[in-house]
């Protein structure tokens, strides 16, 4: 598993806890999976997004996340953002 | 076939504004909406029963008749736009939170006529649309969807320096139809603490001369949750005379 999908998964982890939902592995089935399967409502993904600006030090909240449609995607997109 | 008496009255108060219209072709729009008004203000007891009609408290008269005569008015005079008043402007990036009212479309307005870009959180319903049609958006305002991203796009508002509009009541999911219970959802409030930017609390309503007409309270940069903040909010409903609704936490 590398750095960024590491951080993806700590970050979303610590949002399904709070749920009391168990955490995501990083299995290929799970990370292509679409991203609304994992019950996250309006609140619970700006908390992601901002959780994932503070992980990676860089600016998350835009309309390219909302690109976004599975852990696969935000994975790359942190990828990308933070290699800038 | 017996007839509501609220309804005949209603009736008869909209035949008054249209004999009042019909007489009255040379006055401007302005002018002419304005004397109807003070029509619907003189003649109160026939437009109260209008709340009644809808099941609302008679409170929320003067709001549903004004959407009422405003559709109507917007027939006769087609480039009419409701007219509001002066509203204080937020800093770059301030969430309003409001409730239903049907006015929050004047609030976009209200901020639109002083050059701050809005963006108004929405459900596409066929109300709303119909209120679309009667208080006639600005083009610039941006209208965000009331779904799962709806607070990321909120948030990107925001960054923008947009000020967000939104209503944050719902109906009661085991009582969708009562108008006197509805439920206060934590999510704007929420979103404010989240995206470290000014909350105001904005109730419109209609005045005794047909105007939208706003309330308003800066709650800062909130720092406390959205138990407190809600609690807050609702005394601010009441202390501005909101009292015929009870609040429930969601």
């Amino acid at each position: 598993m590398n750095d960024a999908t590491e951080k993806v998964l700590k970050v979303l982890g610590g949002i399904l806890a709070e749920k009391g939902m168990p955490p995501v592995t990083a299995g290929s089935d799970t990370l292509a999976a679409p991203f609304d399967v994992l019950g996250l409502d309006s609140m619970d993904r700006l908390d992601f997004a901002m959780g994932l600006e503070d992980a990676f030090g860089t600016v998350f909240v835009t309309s390219e996340m909302l690109k976004c449609k599975t852990l696969a995607d935000i994975i790359s997109f942190a990828e990308r953002e933070t290699a800038r | 076939m017996t007839t509501d008496p609220q309804d005949e009255a209603y009736r008869e108060g909209r035949r008054l504004i249209d004999e009042h219209i019909r007489q009255r072709p040379q006055l401007s729009a302005y002018d002419l909406f304005r004397s109807c008004w003070k029509v619907i203000e003189d003649n109160a007891d026939k437009f109260k029963g209008r709340a009644a009609l809808g099941g609302f408290p008679e409170g929320a008269w003067r709001i549903l008749v004004h959407h009422d005569f405003v559709r109507h008015f917007s027939r006769e005079r087609p480039n009419f736009l409701p007219p509001v008043r002066d509203l204080t402007v937020p800093k770059a990036g301030a969430v309003m939170v409001s409730v239903h009212t049907g006015l929050e479309l004047g609030v976009a307005r209200a901020l639109t006529e002083k050059g701050k870009p809005v963006s108004l959180v929405y459900s596409p319903s066929p109300q709303n649309r119909l209120r679309s049609q009667i208080y006639k958006p600005d083009s610039k305002t941006q209208f965000i969807r009331a779904d799962a991203d709806c607070l990321l796009n909120a948030a990107i508002a925001l960054r923008g320096g947009r000020v967000l509009i939104a209503d944050c009541d719902h109906p009661l999911p085991e009582d969708p139809t009562a108008s006197s219970v509805r439920a206060l959802k934590r999510p704007l409030f929420d979103l404010a603490r989240v995206a470290r930017c000014e909350l105001c609390y904005v109730l419109p309503y209609v005045d005794r001369r047909g105007h939208i007409d706003f309330v308003t309270k800066s709650a800062g940069v909130p720092e406390r949750g959205s138990g407190d903040l809600r609690h807050d909010f609702v005394a601010f409903l009441r202390a501005c005379g909101m009292t015929w609704i009870d609040w429930r936490f969601q």
